[in-house]
């Protein structure tokens, strides 16, 4: 059994702290997740309460088939999915200026960088929702095709047209030409 | 006849340039792009778009977000045994506990909110006890946050 194991069984067995500590381990990676996939920090943020309320009420249903973290995800995805945006502009640009941007970089540096950047994000927001999940899990969060199957309840086979679809999509629409 | 035989290899050169791909498969592919420049102009695409993806930084997460998400929670799970704000705060005391920063010759009577987690509790926490501790002196530092 590992650790996650060990948590969700005291949670279940009446220790609350439990679940407290299975926060502490995994509000980062479901923050970075909801964020890239709402592209902004306030639905971010509300989403990121929403899965971890998601979980606590529906914890002693886990019939552990699947690791804690690969469950927890798919609940962000399904949150995500359900999520009707309130802001559905892309990435202001002032949430582009809140990326770091490498030090060394002069002013002008520094702009065009964050020109790129906003139109980066500008394109996988404009995937339809389980293409941007499978990509951001995928490209930003280095699962394999098999653990995005299980996040996203599919077969592998699914995982690949769709990461194979959005960097189409993003292959197009980021300049690089598509010939074939 | 070609054709077919490389669109075998387009959904490949995709998982390859997006991330971890099983050593055989990796294989596999290398050797049909060894002999193959349509497919290996497809995977120079891919490649660059990746690139320019994984360009982005990740987002930052804005300074004190962690202690508002607490605070939602315990909002949001109020009601049960205590609720969740007791169980997180004692998580990150039993943490200090554990870690020894919190003096026993100060405190000889450890604080009540570590009787919630039970030493078995503790003893699961190894790799969440570092965050824990960090996450439990930010509190205390900033006092209750209520
Ligand atoms: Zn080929």
């Amino acid at each position: 059994m590992d650790e996650d194991e060990r948590l969700v069984r005291a949670f279940r067995g009446g220790e609350e702290s439990a679940f407290a500590a299975l926060v502490i381990k995994y509000r980062e990676p479901v923050y970075r997740f909801v964020r890239r996939m709402t592209g902004n920090h306030e639905d971010a943020s509300d989403l990121t309460q929403e899965v971890f309320v998601r979980a606590y009420r529906s914890l002693r249903q886990f019939q552990g088939r699947c690791r804690f973290k690969t469950w927890l995800l798919r609940i962000a995805t399904n949150a995500c999915l359900d999520h009707r945006a309130r802001r559905r502009e892309p990435l202001t640009l002032e949430a582009v200026e809140e990326l770091a941007a490498p030090p060394e970089h002069g002013p002008e540096v520094v702009a065009e960088l964050r020109e790129r950047w906003q139109e980066v994000w500008e394109a996988v927001q404009a995937l339809p929702g389980r293409q941007r999940a499978a990509v951001v899990l995928r490209l930003y969060g280095g699962y394999t095709y098999g653990e995005i199957a299980e996040i996203l309840d599919c077969s592998e086979g699914t995982v690949k047209a769709s990461v194979f679809a959005a960097l189409r999509k993003l292959r197009a629409r980021l300049g690089a030409p598509v010939k074939d | 006849m070609q054709e077919t035989h490389c669109q075998r290899y387009q959904d490949r050169i995709v998982e390859a340039v997006t991330g971890p791909v099983p050593a055989e498969v990796m294989e596999e592919l290398h050797a049909h792009l060894s002999g193959c420049p349509r497919c290996r102009a497809q995977w120079e695409a891919f490649s660059e778009v990746v690139a320019r993806l994984r360009e982005v930084p990740e987002p930052r997460v804005p300074p004190g977000f962690w202690e508002e998400l607490d605070r939602r929670l315990q909002g949001a799970t109020r009601g049960r045994r205590g609720g969740w704000q007791a169980a997180a705060r004692a998580a990150g005391l039993a943490a200090l506990v554990a870690f020894g920063v919190l003096s026993l010759a100060s405190s000889p009577h450890p604080p009540q909110d570590t009787q919630v987690v039970s030493p078995s509790v503790q003893a699961l926490l190894p790799q969440v006890a570092e965050l824990a501790r960090v996450w439990g002196a930010a509190m205390d530092a900033k006092g209750e946050p209520r």
